[in-house]
């Protein structure tokens, strides 16, 4: 792999309720390269966009990062001063969120927000220059019109736009890192197939890692190279696409992929019988052995480690412990 | 499906809305969210009302129960006009018509238990005379969509949003519908969410001979449960019929970009840059003239801006494109 530019290291994020501890995110290993599109997958409450928040220091009460230690660029934020971190957090990692309406400022015009977001990590720059270089950002994102849309307010955007003048915000620090939080979940196919696209391209002039969190892996077989599964707080299996897409392991994984309709059969559609569970009371061993059609007794009782399965494919299930075994003999 | 038997038609049904003028400045402004749509729904089948956001989709599907009142045109259900059909006879047919919605968090009442939920609408349309009648219907009908009877006490917070919409469907087939309108039914749900309910449906449908009109933005899962699609865009309809035909071999060139724009599963087939449209979806407020598809078109042609296509019969579905694809 190329230079590491993100390490999460047991990363631990609980939650503490009146109800008792939630454990958002439960000793979560992760690596991004520097350059790399790494995407998150899971249903909702698996603690994928949680692990995201803990990066961008943003989990609020009563959730706190208990545990662990991120890594970038070989930095610990985790160590940082407040103050420090806040040098990087939307210079070197930047941040695009799923609902562009909602976080965007609607009474202040785009250009002067995107603006606000370059100038505080630019304290030289000019007024002139830096809407010089917001209008620059803006015509790279491919909003039209881009001098007069600088004067223009959220609510008289599109979402599309909306959503790009997002992605303009979290480029015009030319970001090492970027985090899209479900970017394109509220937005049609078509704008999501734009933007996606944008997206891709963007990276690959500027250079810049994507970690990609969504519940379509669809995106993920078409944006990423490399993919984390989560569920319950944990990560199932991880490696890179091509390989899982093409082997899948863990039966969560395998479940997921085939309850997605495709467009092509119509044959009846894979159930994962039961639901997620609370996160308030997990079940002792596995955490998925539940809705699991291979679990055995084992499953119940301890929980699975991660084994590797071919280099860089690890999968949390005991079915692929022996075969790890064998291999590490032979 | 045989024998086809029109349980639904409409009839060049229109929905416009007027905006306020600003101020008396400005000219009265027209958004025509529906416009002319005829369209046939038969017995036993699902179609699907597919589009992107503002297409009218929505708009179309509630005009067809009378939610929204249209601005011209007829609805037949069962050969009869219920267009001017009075608020009492309405209450008829919509023990025949029933809608399920999408959001499950907000389309139950979180003050009401199952047992009242699913019981309204036998209540109302006094279908049992006792209570006791009722509430063992509750529970068979709590059975049916896989809850289990013994939550008939519970309120729907309580509830995970799968089992809602398990509530909700359980609603909708209280009084035995022949028609049920679902309006983007498993949009909220988790992907291991989705899968079980659509199941749910397809079952439900062959067991009580159910006939859907669905509505959804999402391709494959209309794919996976339509007979026949009906593809929108800025409130016409741009080409209708059998869903598998349309899928393999689609003939308007909005409807091509919609299916290519989807990400495919298979990371070994990378989504072309030529495929992707450009542009935004234009205002309904002033939609382009001629075929309103144009100005995102890139085959677009003269007589394209100045006359609108008509929806002509291709085999197996109709397209409206004056250069449709493949011919």
């Amino acid at each position: 792999m190329e230079e590491r530019l993100l390490q999460i290291q047991d990363l631990h994020t609980t939650f503490f309720t009146r109800e008792g501890n939630v454990h958002a995110v439960d000793g979560v290993d992760m690596e991004i390269g520097a350059g790399e599109n790494v995407g998150i997958v899971g249903e909702s409450g698996c603690g994928k966009s949680m692990t995201a928040m803990s990066v961008m220091g943003l989990v609020k009460k009563p959730g706190k990062v208990d545990g662990g230690k991120i890594l970038f660029d070989g930095m610990s934020l985790t160590d940082m001063r407040p103050k420090e971190r806040r040098k990087i957090l939307g210079n070197q990692i930047s941040m695009i969120f799923q609902e562009p309406m909602t976080s965007l400022n609607p009474v202040t015009t785009v250009g002067k927000q995107v603006k606000e977001a370059l100038c505080l990590h630019n304290k030289g720059l000019s007024q002139k220059e830096a809407r010089e270089r917001v209008v620059r950002v803006f015509e790279m994102v491919g909003i039209p019109d881009a001098a007069k849309r600088y004067g223009e307010y959220p609510h008289q955007l599109s979402g599309g736009l909306r959503q790009r003048v997002m992605i303009a915000m979290a480029m015009v620090c030319n970001p090492k890192l970027m985090i899209a939080d479900e970017p394109t979940t509220a937005l049609d196919v078509t704008i999501e197939a734009q933007i996606l696209h944008l997206m891709k391209q963007l990276q690959e002039e500027k250079g810049t890692a994507v970690m990609m969190i969504t519940h379509n892996l669809g995106v993920v077989a078409q944006f990423c190279t490399r993919l984390y599964v989560m569920y319950a707080g944990k990560v199932m299996e991880s490696g890179t696409v091509k390989e899982i897409f093409k082997n899948v392991c863990h039966p969560y994984t395998d479940g997921l992929m085939k309850s997605v309709p495709d467009m092509e059969s119509k044959e009846r559609l894979y159930n994962i019988r039961g639901m997620v569970p609370s996160m308030l009371h997990l079940p002792k061993g596995c955490r998925f052995c539940p809705r699991c059609q291979y679990s055995g007794p084992k499953c119940f009782e301890e929980e699975p480690k991660l084994y590797e399965v071919s280099p860089g494919h690890f999968v949390r299930c005991f079915l692929f412990e022996q075969q790890t075994a064998q291999e590490g003999e032979a | 499906m045989s024998e086809k038997e029109v349980l639904l038609l409409t009839r060049n049904l229109t929905k416009e809305y007027e905006l306020k003028n600003n101020f008396g400045i400005r000219k009265k402004q027209v958004v025509h969210a529906v416009s002319d749509v005829s369209l046939e729904i038969y017995k036993g089948e699902t179609l699907s009302l597919v589009g992107e956001s503002g297409c009218g989709k929505s708009t179309l599907g509630r005009m067809m129960m009378r939610l929204i009142e249209p601005t011209r045109g007829q609805i037949l259900f069962e050969g009869k006009d219920i267009t001017i059909y009075s608020e009492k006879q309405m209450r008829q047919i919509y023990k025949k018509i029933q809608l399920i919605f999408q959001d499950p968090y907000a389309s139950l009442d979180p003050r009401m238990k199952v047992k009242d939920l699913i019981g309204e609408p036998l209540v109302t349309h006094k279908v049992y005379p006792t209570k006791e009648e009722t509430e063992r219907k509750v529970k068979e009908l709590m059975h049916m969509v896989g809850i289990r009877p013994e939550f008939i006490d519970r309120y729907p917070h309580q509830f995970s949003g799968g089992q809602r919409q398990r509530i909700g469907i359980a609603r909708a087939l209280a009084l035995k519908p022949k028609l049920i309108v679902c309006d983007e039914p498993v949009s909220a749900l988790d992907v291991s969410i989705q899968s079980q309910i659509l199941n749910l449906l397809k079952d439900l449908q062959k067991e009580f001979d159910l006939t859907y009109l669905f509505i959804s933005h999402d391709l494959g899962v209309v794919h996976y449960i339509s007979d026949r699609i009906c593809v929108m865009f800025l409130g016409k309809v741009c080409e209708i019929g059998d869903t598998r035909e349309i899928y393999q071999n689609p003939k308007h060139p909005y409807t091509r970009f919609l299916l290519d724009a989807v990400p495919n599963m298979d990371p070994e087939k990378k989504q072309k840059r030529e495929n992707i449209l450009a542009g935004e979806i234009p205002s309904a407020v002033n939609p382009p003239s001629g075929c309103r598809f144009c100005t995102r078109c890139p085959y677009a042609k003269e007589i394209c801006r100045k006359e609108e296509p008509k929806l002509i019969e291709y085999e197996g579905r109709k397209a409206a494109c004056h250069f449709p694809l493949g011919e």
